[in-house]
């Protein structure tokens, strides 16, 4: 090949090589991606006073939420329920007149008092809040393996267990019994002796 | 107007002269805006994503959209302003090879790359191997869209550096790929 023939082949290439990289043509439809994209980044759009409307409502309103639930709990009466909470003498189930000494009880003008004290305690009592006693509302604890036992035991076999229990109640019922009557083998031993 | 375009405009909250401005920029741009970021990051994922980058950057100028003389050449220069950050964001991510100072496969001949189906591949790392001063006026000139003042306002140079430019562009790649074809001694 002539060098002058080359070199037109390779401006022809040339030519051809730039015209095709120009011509690159976008997927269908870019021009309803580009608008949808627009108008999902519509915060762009958005006017400044708009958003600052909102972070200001928004602040606004938590700081009235968290002011009105502070008044709220400083407004709950307190003092009262402190008051009436048992105290460790209180506690172990003693009226306030069994507090007083004997000495004190005794006298008649203590004694007044005591009963002042008592038919206020007996208003109160309702009022107060007392401390479950651990004989009626035993505190949750897991099961002796006996317990356990005794659990599946009438869960498995209710009617046996009721049977039981009473023969047992029965038996107990009659031992009462026997206890109460009196000994005529034993007085009369006395008798001979 | 499209029903669309009027839903896109009320989420926009777009004063009615506003919209249309934005939509006539998209109808009439949107396909100069992707072909120079084509012609940057030479992928047609990335090329799509700096198009809508490129509006994005535009919305935000919608105020002063009437005013804008030269709409063309002002959405030209963001495209290309965003192409070019995408694409050194990309080398700098995958820390690419630098470019093959060869340019020849050493298996392939000089003929086979001629072939059509590496002629793009070839120009590519070809323009990759140039300066970048007179790399970008070529490229944007390739362009069917972009005249040479346009290109002048996009790469804020005047109009016969940007022709000088890709008049030397272009030798330099005549000389490369004689180079390449041409007879090894």
């Amino acid at each position: 090949m002539e060098p002058m023939d080359q070199e037109r082949e390779l401006d022809r290439w040339l030519d051809t090589a730039l015209t095709t990289r120009g011509r690159i043509e976008p997927r269908a439809g870019l021009e309803k991606r580009v608008l949808a994209r627009l108008s999902a980044e519509s915060h762009f759009a958005k006017p400044h006073w708009l958003r600052w409307g909102w972070i200001l409502f928004a602040t606004a309103t938590t700081l009235w939420l968290v002011v009105w639930l502070a008044w709220t709990q400083l407004s709950i009466p307190v003092a009262p329920v402190a008051k009436s909470l048992p105290s460790p003498a209180n506690a172990s189930g003693t009226a306030p007149a069994a507090r007083l000494s004997g000495v004190q009880a005794t006298h008649p003008r203590n004694l007044a008092d005591v009963r002042r004290l008592n038919a206020k305690s007996g208003a109160g009592a309702s009022q107060r809040i007392s401390p479950a006693r651990s004989e009626t509302f035993p505190s949750p604890c897991p099961l002796s393996e006996q317990e356990e036992l005794l659990a599946r035991y009438v869960r498995d076999f209710p009617e046996r267990a009721v049977q039981v229990a009473r023969a047992q109640t029965e038996l107990r019922k009659q031992d009462e019994r026997e206890m109460a009557l009196p000994r005529p083998d034993t007085a009369s031993t006395d008798l001979d002796q | 107007m499209t029903a669309e375009s009027v839903m896109a405009s009320e989420a926009l909250g777009l004063a009615q002269h506003e919209q249309d401005l934005v939509e006539t920029l998209v109808l009439d741009h949107s396909r100069l805006v992707y072909r120079i970021a084509c012609s940057v990051l030479r992928n047609e994922t990335d090329a799509e994503d700096a198009t809508q980058e490129t509006f994005l950057r535009a919305l935000r100028y919608r105020k002063k959209l009437a005013r804008i003389q030269d709409p063309k050449a002002w959405l030209a220069r963001i495209a290309w302003r965003v192409a070019v950050e995408r694409h050194e964001n990309k080398i700098r991510a995958a820390d690419a090879d630098p470019p093959d100072d060869t340019l020849v496969s050493p298996v392939a001949g000089a003929d086979r790359l001629l072939l059509e189906e590496e002629r793009g591949a070839l120009l590519d790392r070809l323009l990759s191997a140039l300066p970048e001063e007179l790399r970008d006026p070529l490229v944007l000139l390739t362009l069917e869209e972009m005249s040479p003042r346009e290109v002048g306002l996009v790469l804020d140079i005047s109009e016969a550096a940007v022709r000088s430019r890709a008049f030397r562009a272009r030798q330099i790649l005549r000389e490369r790929l004689l180079a390449l074809t041409s007879p090894r001694k």
